[in-house]
């Protein structure tokens, strides 16, 4: 028989052995969490230690336009003669900003939603339903680039409107998770000896939405991230000159057919790593904190 | 329950989502802060030019009800508009003068220390001030943006352009973007499809092997990777290094076939020209491989999950115990059950092939629906960028529906 992990905060002395027995206990599905959790860490600190990292500013020309890769210039240089490899770095920082934003901006509005609708059910639930579904079926994408059309560049607009796009999964998932528990005994237990709506609400059923709302938080990112690319690829991002991924992706793209390919190939690199970290994260989260899901 | 029946039920519950999916695109396009016109002109515009604007778009009429009055009848004879709300604002030249009894469109009321101010738009298309108290003012409260544009959309009139040709029917430009659009999805889906099938089915089969973790791993990888930037990595492999295949538009100079049906492939095959196919195959395949490697993630995922779910199956049981070889067990028996639960949630997936299809589009030139949305925000052409995004929201009903009738008429026990 092997221990469980008790905690997932592990001692400080005993992370050795406590990642062990997570690996022996959980398999493959601790090396993928792993595997995001270590994406995710180093991409945050790249996010706060980014001044000391990119050896240049990444707004300024500090070399001739097209410089192929070198020891001077890791990643070359735009055709402007900016560093790549500063932009790359400072790029997290806009990318990082806006999915964290419009994550959290969506979760603030789509789980007490979910948990409102699955919880009194009637009318006002299927009336949530029926818009929510209707947002769920459509192209995020396509949504998503109305509204910043609408709303113009920069940072904060861009985050709503990508925000807006997955209230939707949030609600459906903690919705359907109330559905489920408000149907187990304890609850009816609770109800029985007399435990008003907001108690069970807050004891009993949140608690049990809560390792779900994590996954689909670190999922959310991922595609947040995939978004925020896409949108700044076809131009409705952040406003230049700050650095972007998706921008910077969409500028190098007229130089293709010259075969510069560093213009092209880090940005996106970066975006594929970091998207693939909260991805990664979710997934093996969802099999360790869910794991009735597992046999599905 | 007939098939009939279930599809007139189908098709009827689809009129709900249709109008709240029309009501988003309506709260994204106007209620939503970000002002239409300021959109379409560049800052500094004439205000003339921009309250013209205004006027000929519907844009002057209240969001939703209209109780300001939409028309104003003249009562009295001797009436004059004004430049603005005050009677020392110059008088507005009008080509024949205003009689008793003249209906004006009513689109602004102000307050001002003179008493409440009317803006009114006469027949000829001339607009001014002028005092309420000339008028009697009717109120029809359907006289609203949003009762104009449902009502517009019922008539399937999709509005016109703006730039950059002033006029140009919007569902002229749909009809010539969207067989495009389909051409690719359909080629992205197909290719979709054979990895994702034969890719989840592999998968179920050895599930816990090490291909079994491989093939899971490409469907996360592949899912994270942007669909634009694996484009400009074939793009820049294929085009540019071989030099295999073209990178860019959707067939060679003077080959474009004279359309039929708008999709270049069968195009060329009804008009019979084998070096339009060539060349608008040649185009298709690199997109399309885009597109199809995009979307496989999630189809060998949920083919692998629905086939789990098959093999334990009491039929699969009872085929293993009568002693089939398990390859057959697996791709014959389990497969072809597991096959319509997974084309119908493939055809959920139309949504995420739809947002692929956009940003796989901007990357090739491909002169399809997505593309055309990119250019004409690029041009600001307002009428255009809500016309594409209400023609996407019906095209996605439409296929959810057509998903759900074949699903339907596949397996009886739905429609249960």
């Amino acid at each position: 028989m092997i221990d469980r992990p008790r905690t997932i905060i592990p001692g400080l002395g005993s992370f050795a052995s406590w990642f062990a027995r997570g690996a022996r206990w959980y398999g493959a599905e601790w090396y993928i969490t792993s595997a995001g959790a270590v994406i995710l860490f180093i991409i945050i600190a790249v996010t706060i230690l980014a001044p000391y990292i990119a050896p240049y500013d990444p707004t300024d020309f500090v070399g001739d336009p097209f410089i192929a890769p070198n020891s001077q210039f890791l990643m070359g240089t735009d055709k402007l003669g900016r560093d790549i490899f500063s932009r790359v770095v400072y790029g997290a920082q806009t990318i990082m900003m806006v999915a964290i934003f419009s994550a959290v901006l969506s979760s603030i509005v789509g789980v007490p939603v979910g948990l409102l609708s699955g919880f009194t059910g009637g009318k006002l639930d299927r009336a949530l339903s029926l818009v929510m579904d209707s947002i769920y079926s459509f192209p995020g994408l396509i949504l998503a680039i109305a509204m910043a059309a609408m709303l113009g560049p920069g940072i904060v607009n861009i985050s709503i409107a990508i925000a807006v796009i997955y209230i939707p999964t949030y609600f459906r998932m903690v919705r359907g998770q109330v559905l489920s528990v408000k149907e187990e005994l304890y609850v009816e237990a609770a109800e029985s000896l007399g435990a008003s709506a907001i108690t069970i609400l807050r004891s009993y059923v949140f608690p049990n939405v809560i390792p779900s709302v994590v996954v689909v938080f670190s999922l959310n990112i991922s595609d947040a991230i995939l978004t925020e690319a896409g949108l700044s690829f076809i131009g409705l991002g952040v406003p230049p000159p700050t650095p972007d991924w998706g921008f910077d992706l969409n500028a190098g793209r007229p130089y293709l057919p010259g075969g510069r390919w560093w213009l092209i190939t880090f940005p996106g690199i970066m975006i594929a790593i970091v998207a693939l970290g909260f991805s990664l994260l979710g997934e093996g989260l969802n099999e360790i904190l869910n794991p009735r899901l597992r046999e599905a | 329950m007939s098939l009939r029946g279930y599809i007139i039920t189908r098709a009827l519950l689809a009129i709900p989502m249709i109008l709240i999916l029309v009501t988003v695109v309506f709260i994204i396009m106007r209620v939503m802060p970000g002002d239409p016109v300021r959109v379409m002109l560049r800052p500094g515009a004439p205000q003339e030019y921009v309250d013209e604007i205004r006027h000929s778009l519907g844009l002057d009429k209240p969001l939703f009800i209209n109780l300001r009055g939409s028309s104003a009848v003249v009562t009295q004879s001797g009436v004059t508009l004004r430049d603005g709300p005050s009677a020392e604002e110059p008088e507005i030249p009008l080509d024949s003068p205003l009689a008793e009894g003249d209906v004006l469109q009513l689109t602004d009321r102000r307050t001002t220390e003179e008493g409440e101010w009317l803006r009114l738009y006469t027949a000829d298309g001339a607009d001014g001030w002028a005092p309420i108290e000339w008028f009697s003012i009717r109120i029809n409260p359907l006289d609203s943006q949003y009762i104009d544009y449902v009502s517009a959309l019922a008539r399937l009139d999709f509005g016109e352009s703006i730039t950059p040709v002033t006029g140009r029917p919007v569902i002229t430009d749909l009809k010539a973007k969207f067989p495009k659009t389909l051409e690719l999805s359909i080629a992205g889906m197909t290719i979709a499809i054979i990895i994702g099938v034969a890719g989840g089915a592999f998968s179920a089969h050895k599930r816990g092997s090490p291909a079994d973790y491989g093939i899971r791993l490409y469907g996360i990888i592949i899912y994270a990777i942007p669909v634009f930037w694996l484009g400009l990595m074939l793009q820049l492999f294929f085009g540019i290094y071989l030099g295999w295949l073209p990178v860019q538009g959707m067939i060679g100079t003077g080959l474009t076939p004279e359309p039929i049906t708008g999709m270049l492939i069968v195009d060329s095959i009804l008009r019979v020209q084998p070096a339009s196919l060539l060349s608008a195959l040649k185009h298709l395949t690199l997109p399309s491989i885009t597109l199809g490697l995009y979307i496989s993630g999630v189809f060998i995922r949920l083919t692998r999950a629905n086939m789990l779910q098959m093999l334990r199956q009491d039929f699969v049981t009872a085929a293993r115990a009568r002693g089939i070889k398990e390859r057959v067990v697996v791709y014959q028996y389990a497969l072809k059950n597991a096959f319509i639960p997974i084309l119908t949630m493939m055809g959920l997936q139309f949504a995420v092939l739809l947002s692929g299809a956009v940003l796989t589009e901007t990357t090739f030139n491909w002169e399809g629906m997505g593309r055309f949305l990119v250019r004409r925000i690029e041009l600001r052409d307002y009428p255009s960028i809500q016309s594409t995004i209400v023609f996407f929201a019906l095209l996605v009903t439409a296929v959810s529906l057509i998903v759900d009738i074949v699903y339907a008429r596949l397996d009886p026990r739905i429609r249960y």
